[in-house]
């Protein structure tokens, strides 16, 4: 794709300072081009460093090739930079260790991750790669009301899990591999599940 | 395709951290993989207090949860209450008790077959503990006093409208008597004890109050002290009973009887000589004043 056909993500241009308005390009492995904003990048501590170390000029920014993010797909990297771009400037939460953290999730990030959960756990693995916290924040907080009263079978089909048929071929690997023990756990396990469910939780 | 299994560690921690402690126990009965990951892992849960209550033919399992709600951190207190399921006949069955938030609300009911109710217990104390890596407000253990056997008289054999007419009509006799013996008591207790004192060898507990109330001469309290974090621990609440009398040791109680435990003399020299215990605390002024 080239430069000029790149596609912009939604930017303010008054909030930003003119001196600060320089562009990175960004590829994902599936050759989609980005421009994002170096305040938005800032959100991200991976990328962030990533740009301060290269140190580009804004002649370097467009004459050089973009920098590729070869572990993310488009769809996902589209996403991540729109949240980049929509809480740009904004602060980086530190973990001060309480439990459960108090993480909102804003009007905006719930529509952004009105995703099927495939999309979404691609986000997550995402926004752990690039260390984006808060976004890692939001997402997990999603996930993790997902599981809300779930019984088991149906968080199995909510967080894309193997079937029992999946998860019988990978019993038989394992006692093909003559490991006692786990053959042991294993009948322990499903002699439980015959049982109609071992806890009540 | 990307499965929430296959999510690094810090992903796994930051999701479990926003989940309530009966969700990760659930998401743990998913499968395999997850039950792997919980059972190796420990991290902060939402649990703040967890308490036991131990009676004759009923354990209660009371946990104090933290939640968030409008952006503020509450309290809930959920019952979980393990029963010896006495409704069936020549079967071994736990008769489990849910209720959300206390004693106040209805409770959900579940029969598990073939699986004992103290072994029940046990596992799920267990597994909470070991996954636990939160710093607790109070861990209670609370043992009832218990006379030399006893007699439980159990309501109704059979609940249904036709087995209470037909006993009404043949003066059946539809209740049952279940003898608890001293021995079976003893055997349940000393199987928690042993549940509690190995979960700690495993990670010493970090609480800010240990309250525990057992039967004197059985136990050694010893056991859960010296697998305390003593740097988190600011309030001890212990009271040994026996057929006669009880003695308290610890916040508000007279000083002096335990001086003849010389294990627990050594406990709490221990403690009074850690340069990193909280000297501003309850529990250490009591130790400061045994030692004076």
């Amino acid at each position: 794709m080239s430069v000029e056909n790149a596609p912009v993500v939604d930017v303010d241009e008054a909030a930003i300072p003119v001196e600060k308005k320089m562009y990175y390009r960004f590829e994902s492995n599936d050759k989609k081009e980005f421009r994002v904003s170096e305040l938005a990048i800032q959100q991200s501590e991976t990328l962030n460093r990533l740009v301060e170390a290269m140190g580009y000029t804004s002649e370097d920014v467009e004459n050089k090739p973009a920098i590729a993010i070869e572990n993310i797909d488009g769809k996902t990297l589209k996403l991540v930079f729109q949240w980049c771009e929509h809480h740009k400037g904004e602060a980086i939460p530190v973990d001060d260790g309480s439990v459960p953290k108090i993480v909102e999730i804003p009007e905006f990030d719930a529509k952004l991750m009105d995703i099927d959960n495939g999309l979404l756990f691609k986000l997550i693995w995402a926004a752990d790669y690039l260390n984006i916290v808060q976004l890692l924040n939001v997402s997990c907080k999603k996930v993790a009301n997902m599981a809300q009263g779930k019984t088991p079978a149906q968080l199995r089909r909510v967080y894309l899990l193997p079937s029992d048929e999946e998860d019988e071929a990978a019993k038989r690997a394992a006692q093909e591999a003559q490991d006692p023990r786990a053959r042991e756990v294993e009948e322990e396990f499903e002699e439980r599940k015959r049982q109609g469910g071992n806890s009540f939780f | 395709m990307v499965s929430l299994i296959n999510m690094p560690d810090l992903v796994m921690r930051n999701i479990f951290e926003h989940c309530d402690i009966q969700s990760v126990m659930r998401i743990r009965g998913v499968c395999r993989k997850f039950r792997d990951y919980i059972d190796d892992s420990s991290f902060k849960t939402t649990i703040h207090s967890i308490s036991v209550r131990i009676f004759p033919t009923q354990i209660d399992l009371v946990l104090g949860n933290w939640m968030i709600e409008n952006n503020e951190r509450v309290t809930h207190q959920s019952v979980i209450q393990y029963h010896y399921d006495y409704s069936r006949d020549y079967e071994d069955n736990c008769l489990m008790k849910c209720m959300k938030d206390g004693y106040s609300t209805e409770e959900v009911k579940k029969v598990l077959k073939n699986q004992n109710y103290v072994n029940k217990f046990s596992d799920d104390l267990e597994r909470i503990l070991r996954v636990n890596g939160s710093i607790l407000i109070t861990f209670s253990v609370r043992f009832a006093e218990c006379p030399n056997g006893f007699t439980i008289q159990v309501e109704e054999r059979c609940s249904s409208l036709i087995c209470r007419m037909f006993g009404t009509i043949f003066h059946h006799k539809i209740e049952k008597t279940l003898i608890v013996s001293p021995d079976d008591i003893k055997e349940k207790e000393t199987k928690i004890w042993t549940v509690i004192v190995n979960s700690f060898k495993q990670r010493q507990l970090k609480t800010d109050t240990l309250q525990i109330s057992f039967p004197r001469g059985r136990f050694q309290i010893v056991e859960i002290l010296e697998n305390l974090d003593p740097i988190t621990l600011t309030r001890l609440e212990i009271v040994s009973f026996w057929e006669n009398g009880f003695v308290t040791i610890g916040y508000g109680a007279h000083i002096g009887m335990e001086k003849y435990d010389k294990s627990l003399s050594q406990w709490l020299h221990k403690y009074y000589t850690n340069p990193k215990v909280d000297s501003s605390s309850e529990l250490y002024k009591w130790v400061k004043e045994y030692f004076i």
